[in-house]
């Protein structure tokens, strides 16, 4: 048997809780090895030490001043303070669920608050960026030059889209087609011009046009319907191009006008689309024209209407299908 | 470690309902041992005294929760060791036992003496010797590691079973021999190094 194991049984050994064949090996193994001999007498000095030390004994007045320990406690902690203070006296194991749950509470409201701020925030920032647009309009000639400009470009656009979905290859080639091919802007713009000239409607071109787009079927039919409407709603034609109609109508009647003009359109297909658009706006494909639509309303809406115009500009577009 | 004829679980009962006769039985029943494991595990008898009495208070505050299960003597035990813990840390927080070297001159009721410790067992005869024998013991078992000396205090001063104190430790008793023999040989090295 080894030393060590010899040792680890030193308690057992004399404690007399070994058994026979156990104690031999160890008594054997002891008669000829010196230091666990040594070590074993050693260990036995120990425990008789140990063993030596005396019980000390009781004072007198030790259950008396118990009592008065028992009363102290008690004058140290009133029922109300103790009621009052009871959280800070209970375990950390019970306290920490308590308190995590707290911080989780603060930092979602604190998230949710941050979280709105920017909402409402945002809304005055939008304001003060569409002032400038609406409120410093643009000298009247430049618009009307970029009026002029941007109704071609939509002119180009739309002549290439009215065939029924043409192919792509053949939407570029009308696209490169040269403007004065379909429509003479020169044309227009005098007509634009004239029509200012007499005095109608000076503020007309200092504001953008709306535009509405008009899916139809009978396209005599809804013209005549058209110039009825106009003429009920007392507006006038100014330029007509094609399927492309510019006329001015009074703001007050608008959106009863709209409201008519839509009915004209197919059930159901008409593009409730009202646009406000400003002079650098183009026409889109018609696929892409409701998203479009939401992003102009959700602009035009953020924006204050600040117009004091009588009149409004109204592009009417016509779709065959 | 069976309950006392003096301490049955009539008294027990009487003290969980308030009885302050049936509290005092107990007390005087179970004084001394809890003031002896409060000084060994401590080494101080002031320090020993207030902690035993402090164990007494909570044992007539908490006996009202003792389940009918659990054996009062090792309830009893478990509250003295609990507060021991308590204290120790305590006065080790304040540095209290940083200068306390085997070494040091030894505390009699007539002023320090120097120590001169030899083989105190050949002849432990005078008192001074006893007294020197007994407070170089002491001083050996407060420099062994806290659950050691609980081990040694319990079972080689006190006569706890290795079964009472497995379950005082909630631990099988093969492991408190195993922990108690190398408590044992801590001490025996701890011991030597200081005897000439």
């Amino acid at each position: 048997m080894e030393c060590k194991k010899v040792r680890d049984r030193f308690a057992s050994l004399l404690e007399n809780e070994l058994d026979p064949l156990e104690e031999k090996i160890v008594r054997e193994h002891l008669a000829f090895c010196s230091e666990c001999q040594k070590d074993l007498q050693q260990f036995t000095k120990t425990i008789r030490w140990i063993h030596s030390v005396k019980e000390v004994e009781v004072p007198d007045g030790f259950l008396s001043e118990i009592y008065i320990k028992m009363e102290e406690r008690k004058r140290e902690a009133p029922p109300i303070e103790e009621t009052r203070w009871k959280w800070f006296r209970h375990p950390f194991p019970l306290k920490l669920p308590v308190q995590a749950v707290a911080m989780v509470a603060i930092v979602f409201l604190v998230l949710y608050l941050t979280k709105m701020m920017p909402v409402e925030t945002s809304r005055p920032k939008v304001v003060e960026n569409s002032k400038p647009f609406v409120s410093a309009p643009l000298p009247s000639e430049k618009q009307i030059d970029q009026l002029s400009a941007q109704i071609e470009k939509k002119k180009d656009r739309v002549v290439a889209q009215t065939p029924l979905k043409p192919s792509p290859l053949k939407q570029i080639e009308k696209a490169k087609t040269p403007v004065s091919e379909t429509t003479p802007a020169p044309s227009e713009t005098a007509k634009m011009e004239a029509a200012l000239a007499k005095g109608e409607q000076a503020s007309l071109a200092a504001k953008p046009p709306q535009e509405i787009l008009l899916r139809i079927s009978d396209r005599e039919k809804t013209l005549n319907q058209l110039y009825e409407l106009l003429q009920q709603f007392g507006g006038k034609i100014i330029t007509m191009e094609g399927n492309i109609f510019l006329a001015s109508l009074p703001k007050a009647t608008f959106s009863e006008f709209e409201k008519e003009l839509l009915e004209l359109g197919f059930p159901g297909k008409t593009d409730k689309m009202m646009l406000k658009k400003n002079g650098m706006e183009r026409l889109d494909v018609p696929e892409g024209k409701k998203q479009r639509a939401v992003e102009m309303e959700g602009k035009t809406s953020a924006a204050p209407e600040t117009e004091r115009q009588d009149y409004l500009l109204v592009r009417i577009l016509l779709l065959q299908e | 470690m069976e309950l006392s004829p003096k301490i049955g679980k009539e008294v027990i009962e009487c003290c969980k309902a308030g009885d302050k006769e049936a509290f005092e039985k107990i007390v005087i029943y179970y004084q001394k041992k809890v003031l002896n494991i409060a000084y060994r595990m401590l080494g101080n008898f002031e320090e020993a005294k207030d902690l035993a009495q402090e164990v007494f208070v909570s044992v007539f505050d908490s006996i009202k929760d003792l389940r009918e299960e659990i054996k009062f003597d090792v309830w009893l035990t478990q509250i003295t060791l609990n507060h021991c813990r308590n204290r120790w840390k305590y006065l080790k927080r304040r540095h209290y036992f940083n200068s306390d070297s085997l070494d040091d001159p030894i505390e009699t009721e007539d002023g320090n003496m120097p120590r001169q410790i030899d083989d105190p067992s050949d002849n432990p005869e005078t008192f001074y010797e006893k007294k020197m024998m007994q407070q170089f013991i002491q001083r050996g078992l407060l420099k062994l590691k806290e659950d050691q000396r609980e081990l040694i205090v319990l079972r080689d001063l006190q006569g706890y079973s290795y079964e009472e104190i497995g379950r005082l430790f909630r631990l099988p008793e093969g492991t408190v021999k195993s922990k108690l023999h190398r408590a044992r040989m801590d001490l025996k090295t701890i011991l030597e190094r200081h005897v000439h």
